[in-house]
């Protein structure tokens, strides 16, 4: 099985070699690595690469198919890209929103503010909503001028990371 | 003496307080607002009672709940922790009217120190060393000239009754006094509904070093000695140590009698604690009186084997300090790194919500202040501080060495946290000398950020476990196929289980 694995930037193409008990062999751009993974709890991994002990943390991210990894003191985002997803990427283009006409908060908290109502045009740098989250106030600003298609939340809800507040042109 | 006491916190202040309940035989209370039912504090509490909304300004701060639940409970004592009512005047008068011991200072005490000219004027009388400057308010544009001209520039222009930063302004130039006063003014009259400002010396640079007070009803008072809580964001501290690596044996002797001349001059009773400015010349300065426990009490317990919460309880209850102060020495070196949960890369935006996974450190010389457990949700409504994680150790150098190893093993996730940032603070030569001011953070903010030039391995390391899981991923969502169709063996079941532990 090969899928490609996206860190960052950077894309690799991973192969599974061969899978044997905790043993995994598999080649990440052509390079052999192999390793004895030990499946502690559902999300924790204890690696024993080349001898070294390392513990993994591999959480589901925001989205299916994207993780987050901890490391020692270190996270990274990766996404996994197999077979369906490049199909459904292929066929899903042109319809819905994409990520950048969606403005959503990266973390949880309640609305304070709508600056803005439906068919608005704003202005580059305009805040269309205010977010508080543990007593610090966060600003949610267009890049661009835009338009209001939707707004999606009201003044005193309680919101989710991620979830689409406004949606723009 | 008490035997049940209402905490009238949250999170981990509140359990800190309900550990030496129970070891002192004493019920403990614990109110919770709609967002906190799932909160460590209440299950770790004797008893229980629903308080109102998440909002603390409804639930929290709202003295007539607070009182009903003490009567209701049968509670004979309050201790309200750090924030929320832990210095309000109003709440320590009314548990008086309503016979209950408040575990804090008295509302005369409170207002005193509140008030910052009457704090000023207090202790200038009391003989201790306030930073240069002036009593009086100033009243019109002549004053502010002739006054700050008195003291010297670069001054700073206070509001009387502000705080955490606002209604403040750093004036160097002497063309800047009059508007410098002016904004002050209006500042402090938006903000405080006062515009009674005063003029103070600037220190630059100061290092911010405060002494821990405890007092009795006997007219007895004592120091444990400082904290140096220099590292700071936004005068939200991060890092506090102790012993201060600024400190000499003769300042410690000097300041730690001047702290005590503070808590005498208003007959204190409980743990307080006297800030000071310290300069590189160590010239020191009265900076203001907290009569309240602090967030990082912890590392004071710790060098000095003192309950402070305990110590808080017996004097409440009348009794005498159990300590004089020749009893008292510092044993080796404790530092405290506060664990927010937010993130330190992306302009240390807060970061509420789910905790997938929670693994404090442990071993030798590790204690952990903290509320957080798998599982369990942080709400948006509350202070972002998650866990104060406290190492002793015989000397600072090893103190240091031993944060380290502890962050290195604090594993948090499903949030961001400022751990990297922790280990960084550590890792800098600055903190490592032990040379460092309040500029500390600004100053090294560059380093203490920067993204990890993590070693190919781990770009490695990543790809593979993404792979793994997602491989474990499909693995599982096979099996429960198969389960609908299938007789279950055990240990299809088992993996079944297995994955539904994570919800």
């Amino acid at each position: 099985m090969t899928v490609d694995i996206k860190i960052g930037d950077k894309v690799s193409e991973v192969e599974l070699i061969e899978r044997k008990g905790n043993n995994i062999k598999l080649s990440i751009d052509g390079e052999i690595f192999e390793a004895d993974v030990q499946n502690i709890t559902p999300n924790i991994y204890s690696f024993l690469y080349n001898n070294k002990s390392i513990d993994v943390e591999v959480q589901d991210g925001a989205k299916n198919k994207d993780y987050v990894v901890n490391t020692m003191m270190e996270v990274f985002e990766t996404t996994v890209i197999d077979a369906e997803s490049k199909y459904q990427m292929a066929r899903g283009k042109g319809s819905g929103h994409d990520d950048e006409n969606i403005i959503s908060s990266p973390m949880p908290g309640k609305v304070v503010k709508v600056m803005v109502h439906e068919g608005d045009e704003v202005k580059s740098g305009d805040v269309v909503v205010i977010v508080s989250a543990m007593k610090m106030e966060s600003e949610y600003k267009v890049k661009k001028d835009r338009k209001i298609i939707e707004v999606c939340v009201n003044e005193g809800d309680n919101i989710d990371s991620h979830q689409p507040l406004v949606i723009v042109e | 003496m008490i035997k049940k006491i209402l905490i009238a916190n949250r999170g981990e202040i509140a359990i800190r307080v309900m550990h030496t309940c129970r070891e002192m035989g004493i019920k403990s209370v614990a109110v919770f607002s709609e967002a906190d039912r799932n909160s460590q504090h209440v299950r770790l509490a004797d008893e229980a009672y629903f308080i109102g909304p998440a909002a603390s300004a409804e639930s929290y701060l709202v003295i007539d709940t607070i009182i009903d639940v003490a009567k209701k409970s049968g509670a004979d004592a309050i201790h309200p922790g750090y924030g929320f009512l832990s210095e309000n005047a109003t709440f320590s008068d009314r548990c008086r009217e309503e016979g209950i011991i408040f575990i804090g200072p008295t509302s005369d005490v409170i207002s005193v120190m509140g008030d910052k000219i009457s704090a000023r004027k207090k202790m200038i009388a009391a003989g201790v060393q306030v930073v240069p400057g002036t009593k009086e308010n100033i009243e019109n544009d002549e004053d502010a000239i002739r006054i700050v001209k008195e003291v010297g520039l670069p001054v700073m222009i206070k509001a009387s009754a502000g705080g955490g930063g606002k209604g403040m302004r750093l004036v160097r130039e002497e063309k800047d006094i009059i508007s410098g006063v002016r904004a002050a003014k209006s500042e402090a009259l938006a903000g405080f509904g006062d515009d009674t400002v005063y003029v103070e010396k600037f220190v630059e640079n100061p290092h911010h070093i405060e002494f821990q007070v405890l007092g009795d009803s006997h007219g007895n008072v004592i120091h444990l000695f400082e904290r140096e809580c220099s590292v700071q964001r936004r005068h939200q501290k991060v890092i506090e140590e102790t012993p201060s690596p600024l400190m000499t044996p003769e300042l410690r002797a000097i300041m730690g009698k001047q702290a005590v001349m503070a808590a005498k001059a208003v007959n204190y009773v409980g743990a307080g604690t006297v800030e000071f400015l310290v300069d590189d010349d160590l010239n020191y300065y009265f900076l203001e009186m907290n009569t309240r426990l602090q967030v990082e009490h912890p590392i004071t317990e710790q060098v000095t084997r003192v309950d402070l919460v305990r110590q808080q309880i017996q004097v409440a209850a009348g009794m005498e300090i159990e300590y004089k102060q020749e009893d008292l020495f510092q044993q080796g070196h404790s530092i405290e790194a506060r664990v927010y949960a937010e993130d330190p890369c992306s302009n240390f935006m807060p970061s509420p919500g789910l905790v997938k996974n929670h693994q404090a450190p442990q071993g030798p010389g590790i204690r952990i202040d903290g509320y957080v457990y798998s599982n369990y949700e942080i709400p948006i409504h509350y202070d972002p501080m998650i866990s104060k994680l406290i190492v002793t150790a015989k000397n600072r150098k090893q103190a240091i060495e031993r944060m380290k190893r502890a962050l290195y093993s604090y594993k948090i996730s499903g949030v961001r946290t400022n751990i990297r940032f922790l280990n960084r603070i550590m890792e800098s030569e600055d903190f490592a000398s032990g040379k460092y001011s309040t500029a500390f953070i600004d100053k090294n903010i560059d380093y203490l950020i920067q993204k990890e030039s993590h070693s190919e391995e781990h770009d490695k390391l990543a790809v593979m476990a993404s792979f793994i899981h997602y491989l474990n991923n499909n693995a599982v969502a096979k099996k429960d196929e198969d389960t609908e169709e299938c007789n279950t063996s055990e240990w299809k079941s088992f993996g079944k289980r297995k994955s539904l532990m994570r919800f």
